[in-house]
Order: C-alpha cells, then sequence, then structure tokens
C-alpha cells in the first residue's frame, strides 16, 4: 500500500520566546521540511502614524522613540528630525550634528550588541547573552549621563540637540571605546570558529543577491548578499561624508555572513565614533526653534540608515501645527518579506538561527 | 576535510572558546547587589517629577503658564488655578504618573524651573490609583535640601 | 443540547461537583486545626515556611511585548542578574507562576496574554512593567489599536511606572510581590476555597 502523506500546519508564536517579540509565523511542514512560511503581523501595531497627526512637531519625538524601533530610539529621532528640519529649513549647528552621529553609532553598537546576545540564546550559547549585556550596560551609562534615560532618550531636537554633553563625557566614551573593541574580537573568538555554531549557520537561509534585492533587503541582510548599499555612503545625511569608515560586505548570503557583517559594524562604528570625539567643534548644539513651529506646505521624504536598514520618514505638512500625514518606511518589515525566501527547504530547527538572523523588532513591523 | 582534522578542529575550537571563558573568572565581577548596593543615577536622569519648594518664600515656584500642560505629549498633567491677577493660586497640579513618558519635555519648556525631575525610581504600588500625584504628592517627592536653581538652566541651549 | 434552557421536567438536575484541587484533603486538617486551641499558631508557622519559599522562587514567564522587554532582559542579564532572587524566567505558562507584562498590549494580543495567564498554575501573580501596560501610557489618547491598561484582561498586583522602568525599579516591584506573598494567608484560603467548591486561591 503506498504511503499517503499530508502537509502539517504549525503556529509558531506570537508569545514564543524566540520570535524576537510578538510575531507568529504559520508554516507549512512537508515532514520536517518548511514548504511555505507566512509571517502574520500586527500584535505590536500601535498606531503612531496616525497619533503622530494629533501632536505637534515637537512632541512627536517622544513618539518616535516608543512607536517605531525601541531599540533604536535615537536613529529614530534623528530620521524625524532631519526630516521636519528639511521641512521647515532649519540649520542645524555643526556641533549638534556631530553629537547626533556619536550618538546615532552608539545607539548602533547597543542594538547590535541586544541582537547577538538574544541569537546566542537562540543558538545556545547564554554566555554571549551575559557578555553583550554586560558592554551594553555601559553604553546605556554613557547615554544616561547624557540623556538622562537609558532607552528613550528624547534627546534629539528639531534644530539640534537637547543639552550639550557633560564636561568628561568624551573621555568616558573614549574609555569606553578602548574597552569595546577587544571584545569584539572576544565574540568572534567564542562563536565564529566554534563547530556547533557553524554548523547551525554556515551556508544555512541562504538569499542571493537577485532574491534580496527584489525583496527589498535592506542593511546588513542585504549586504550579506553582496549589496553594498549603505545611505551613509550612498546619500550621506548629518556628516558622514567627512568620516571614513568601511561598508562590509560578504557575498555568501547565509546566517554567519549575516553575523559577520554586523560583527564588522560594530568595529566599523567605534571607528565614526572615534573620528567623530577627534573632530568635535566647540559651539552651539541647538538652533532656534519655536515651540509652536509651523512648517511651509510641502512634503519630504528622508532616509537614513539605522541598524536594520534603510529608515525612510515621509512627512506631509499642511502649514499647520501637526504633520498632515507621517509615514515612517519600516526596515524590518521589508526585511521580514525577505524571511519566507530564506526558509524555504530548510529544517524546522534552522527557523530559529535564520528569524534571529535578519534581526527585526516587531515593534517596527507593526508600528 | 577527514574526520580526523574535524575532530582536531572541534576540540581547538573548544579549548579557545573554554579558555577565553575561564579567563574571564577572574575579571572583575560587574553584577550589583541591588537592594543592598545601589548604583548611582546619574544627575539628568529622568525619574520622578516633582515640583521643589522653595526655601525663601515656602511655595513652589509655579507660575500658572500652563506651558508644561501644553507640550506634554501624554497629556498627563492637570492644571487648575483660581483666582485672578496676583491673588492667582494653583487649586490643583495633578500629573498622572502612570501616562507619564519621562521625556522631560515639560522640565524644559517650565520657565522657572518648579517642575523638575528627581533620581527616584522607586515607586511600583499595588493600586493604580495612587500613580495619580496630586500637588502634595509631588512636593514630598521633591528631596528635602533646596535644589539648586540653574541645573536645568544649563541643560538649555 | 442547548445548555441555557432550564431542565425539563423530570430530568435529574445534576448538582456542581466541588472542584478537587490537589491540596483539596487539606481541607478538613486546616480547618480542625484552625478550631483547636494553639492549632492557629502552628498553621500560621506552616504557611509562613511556605510563603517564604515560594516568594523565593518566583519563576517569570519569558514572554516580552515591546520596550519594557528589553529592561527585562537587562534585569536578567548580568549587571542586575535577576537570579539572585530566585527569578529564574521559564519558557512555558505551565512552569510559571508569575506573570511580567512588559509593553504595550494591543487589541490583538490580549486574548493571548489572557490565555498565557490562564494557561499558568494558581497561584499565580502578574506585575504590570511599564507605562503602557499599566494604562497605555504614551499610547492612550488618538489611539485606536493599544488596550488602555492591561489589567482590563488579567487581574495585577504590582504596577510598576516608567518609560521603561529601570532594571532596579522593575526588582523593587518583584520585591514588592513577595512581600505581599509572605504575608498571604495561603493555605487557609487555598484549604476554604477547596472545600468551599471555588478554584483555588484568587
Amino acid at each position: 500500500m503506498p504511503l499517503r502523506t499530508e502537509e502539517l500546519l504549525l503556529n509558531m508564536g506570537p508569545q514564543h520566546p524566540s520570535t524576537h517579540g510578538v510575531l507568529r509565523l504559520v508554516l507549512t511542514l512537508d515532514g520536517e521540511n518548511i514548504t511555505d512560511v507566512r509571517p502574520d503581523i500586527g500584535y505590536l501595531h500601535s498606531s503612531v502614524e496616525k497619533m503622530m497627526e494629533h501632536r505637534t512637531y515637537v512632541q512627536n519625538v517622544a513618539l518616535t522613540d516608543r512607536g517605531m524601533d525601541y531599540l533604536i530610539a535615537l536613529n529614530n529621532e534623528a530620521a524625524y528630525c532631519l526630516a521636519v528640519e528639511a521641512l521647515a529649513g532649519v540649520e542645524v549647528p555643526e556641533r549638534a550634528r556631530y553629537i547626533r552621529v556619536i550618538f546615532q553609532e552608539l545607539n548602533r553598537i547597543a542594538s547590535h550588541l541586544v541582537w547577538l546576545g538574544t541569537w546566542g540564546i537562540d543558538l545556545g550559547a547564554t554566555t554571549v547573552f551575559l557578555w553583550c549585556f554586560r558592554e551594553r550596560e555601559r553604553v546605556l551609562d554613557l547615554f544616561e549621563q547624557v540623556t538622562g534615560g537609558r532607552l528613550h532618550h528624547v534627546y534629539f531636537r528639531i534644530g539640534g540637540v537637547y543639552a550639550d554633553v557633560p564636561d568628561g563625557w568624551t573621555g568616558a566614551c573614549r574609555d569606553f571605546l578602548d574597552y569595546f573593541l577587544p571584545r569584539v574580537d572576544e565574540y568572534h573568538q567564542l562563536l565564529t570558529q566554534n563547530p556547533i555554531f557553524e554548523a547551525r549557520t554556515r551556508g544555512v537561509g541562504v538569499i542571493g543577491r537577485r532574491e534580496a534585492a527584489a525583496m527589498g533587503a535592506s542593511g546588513p541582510v542585504a549586504r550579506a548578499s553582496g549589496i553594498a548599499y549603505d545611505v551613509r555612503k550612498a546619500a550621506p545625511y548629518e556628516v558622514y561624508d567627512r568620516l571614513e569608515f568601511d561598508v562590509p560586505v560578504q557575498t555568501s548570503g547565509d546566517c554567519l555572513a549575516r553575523y559577520l557583517v554586523r560583527l564588522e559594524e560594530m568595529r566599523q562604528s567605534v571607528r565614526i565614533i572615534r573620528q567623530a570625539l577627534k573632530d568635535l567643534p566647540a559651539g552651539e548644539v541647538r538652533a532656534r526653534v519655536p515651540v509652536a513651529m509651523k512648517p511651509p506646505r510641502g512634503e519630504v521624504y528622508v532616509r537614513t540608515e539605522s541598524p536594520r536598514g534603510t529608515l525612510g520618514m515621509y512627512v506631509v505638512s499642511d502649514g499647520g501645527e501637526t504633520p498632515y500625514r507621517v509615514k515612517i518606511r519600516a526596515p524590518s518589515f521589508s526585511n521580514l518579506y525577505a524571511l519566507t525566501e530564506m526558509m524555504r527547504g530548510w529544517k524546522i530547527a534552522d527557523i530559529i538561527a535564520i528569524l534571529g538572523s535578519i534581526d527585526i523588532v516587531l515593534s517596527d513591523v507593526d508600528r | 576535510m577527514s574526520a580526523a582534522e574535524r575532530v582536531i578542529r572541534g576540540a581547538a575550537a573548544l579549548g579557545t572558546g573554554l579558555g577565553l571563558t575561564f579567563r574571564t573568572m577572574f575579571r572583575r565581577k560587574v553584577t550589583v547587589r541591588y537592594p543592598v548596593e545601589k548604583l548611582p543615577t546619574s544627575h539628568r536622569f529622568h525619574g520622578l517629577l516633582s515640583l521643589p519648594i522653595d526655601p525663601e518664600t515656602g511655595k513652589d515656584r509655579c507660575i500658572i503658564c500652563f506651558q508644561c500642560e501644553r507640550i506634554c505629549p501624554d497629556r498627563c498633567i492637570h492644571i487648575e488655578a483660581e483666582g485672578k491677577g496676583k491673588e492667582r493660586q494653583l487649586s490643583r497640579f495633578d500629573i498622572e504618573m502612570d501616562k507619564c513618558c519621562y521625556c522631560g519635555m515639560c522640565v524644559e519648556v517650565c520657565p522657572t524651573e518648579a517642575i523638575v525631575f528627581v533620581p527616584h525610581y522607586e515607586t511600583s504600588t499595588y493600586n493604580r490609583a495612587r500613580l495619580l500625584y496630586s500637588h502634595e504628592d509631588l512636593t514630598r517627592a521633591a528631596p528635602k535640601e533646596p535644589i539648586a536653581t540653574g541645573i536645568v538652566a544649563r541643560r538649555r541651549p | 443540547m442547548a445548555t441555557g434552557l432550564p431542565p425539563a421536567a423530570g430530568e435529574a438536575r445534576s448538582e456542581p461537583q466541588p472542584r478537587r484541587t490537589q491540596i483539596g484533603p487539606l481541607a478538613e486538617v486546616v480547618e480542625v486545626l484552625d478550631s483547636l486551641p494553639g492549632g492557629g499558631l502552628i498553621l500560621t508557622t506552616v504557611e509562613s515556611a511556605l510563603n517564604w519559599g515560594r516568594a523565593s522562587s518566583l519563576w517569570p514567564l519569558t514572554f516580552g511585548l515591546a520596550c519594557c522587554a528589553i529592561e527585562m532582559m537587562a534585569a536578567f542579564a548580568s549587571r542586575f542578574d535577576l537570579d539572585r532572587l530566585g527569578v529564574i524566567p521559564r519558557a512555558t505558562p505551565r512552569q510559571a507562576d508569575l506573570m511580567i507584562v512588559a509593553g504595550r498590549c494591543s487589541i490583538k494580543m490580549a486574548p493571548i496574554v489572557r490565555r498565557l495567564w490562564e494557561q499558568m498554575p494558581e497561584p499565580r501573580y502578574v506585575i504590570s512593567m511599564g507605562s503602557c501596560a499599566t494604562c497605555g501610557g504614551p499610547f492612550f489618547y488618538d489611539n485606536y489599536s493599544i488596550l488602555k491598561g492591561v489589567d482590563q484582561v488579567v487581574p495585577v498586583d504590582v504596577y510598576v511606572p516608567g518609560c521603561p522602568p529601570r532594571p532596579e525599579a522593575l526588582i523593587e516591584g518583584i520585591l514588592k510581590l513577595q512581600e505581599r506573598i509572605k504575608k498571604e494567608p495561603f493555605l487557609r484560603r487555598q484549604a476554604y476555597a477547596a472545600r468551599d467548591g471555588q478554584a483555588g486561591a484568587r
């Protein structure tokens, strides 16, 4: 008698501990092989774009922290402030632009550390989690001395930053960078040559250059597939055109490549911060902007390079006190698109490794 | 790669990893035994909001300009005033600390530094209604010693 | 059968059976002890010993919703190390007795939070961490998708304000919960609940 097989529908999430938030995956399985993946999103939809239409331009800075990607609050603030500044024609002082770059790069380090730690837990490497959070606490201490917040800062303002860095902070920041760079090598030493780690990541979840581009992937996911695209190089904002850094690119497009790209990005961030600290000019940190600002009618689209990819901010003004419309181009959402392509054909045990490697934050996907 | 080669490579990788782990054992510990020892917060830390008492007048510094109420993105500050002209007095100054997002915009716009952050974060309660801080609660939350003026001003451009 | 209809004449009316919890047989023992002179003292001593054990091994459910989950992870990580207090995260609700609602809960997520809470064994506790879980926080006004406080779906024991709270604030909330657990008349409540046919404590 011939054996009859059936496809199995498996529901994963939304409270699964390794889905990095509240993502639900509907898996179609043939035995242990994945034939199709359907992500079900919207469990963290916070309607932030709609809320922004009801708050003034100044108040909205507080919302970009929470409503969008919560791991990279400062990068979100920067994208929003750049958009409104372009709309209203505000000139940002030089010192504020350098400070913004320093803080965006520090936040990139903090975000990648959270990613590496949680991905390590997914793959069974608990030590990495503890070590990454040890270093991350030091970044958060640096943040707290300047912004007053650990995760949500509301530090960037339209026309600059809230306040200048306190005395001695730049020294503390340099100390941290000196401490941090050898730690990246330690993660490399601990994970990259580990046979178990390699077996779970090398060649797993491959997405080619063409597919990645077609799916709209950006950031480390695209760069791991050989697309050397970085908004900081392609369309420099703030002062990135004056700073030297490399864009790490890998060609294999698997989980290991995405991991290596992010490790190298942390090193490059350290390099950028060192240069910015050296060149930090003196002067004002904030341009005069009225609290009830009314940008002229018009629309603007600004893109920045967030740790997850291209973060776009589209703001329409009708001349009033509140934005007429705000649309966020979320990098995690586009990267989630590529997930189905990556997972098809792999075993059920590889789901966790692949899902963790694209580094999505559900608050960014759902907004 | 032959089996023997793989075994040797695996053992070497395991050796490096474990060696690193053991070396870390002798580094300084980072754990803070929280309830016993506490980390100092920075002087800019966004903790609880409070209305400090001015030692000269014995009252708070609020001039009832409603700027904090207007700027608050969460609309969690409620101010009501009575009387007219010089006789104007606060009749209500409530902050819903459960709704507050600790963004610091009220502290920024206040012209007299009447509302400030205090580095106090241990405020969990069994009852949500106790998170509605009235004027008395907010003045009680302020530290006993007078807050040096100018802390906030220096942060402003 | 339609359950909402009144029973037909002649059909035997089934009395609701008292639900037997695990310590159901203890109900008589507790009742006898409580009535004896000096028995209350023994009961209270046993109770405080049990409560000390329960308070020192609160196992939370590994489950985060939004930003506060990152600070919750930081509380479990190297600097604050919640394992010192016996708080060890469990991945399944069946082994957990504390649920930390970390972050904003959307209306789509609310039934799932409720189901997770129902899957936890009794006695169970809930900590609402952060402004969003407590009352909606920054998402209270002009919002159509966020639940205005997670206490609309699950009973909350301790509210930790903050946006997000520092890990220390979360630890302080857990210590507050431990204080409350240590004062609970745990045995009596369980025993009398079993006797009266209710579903355990709470």
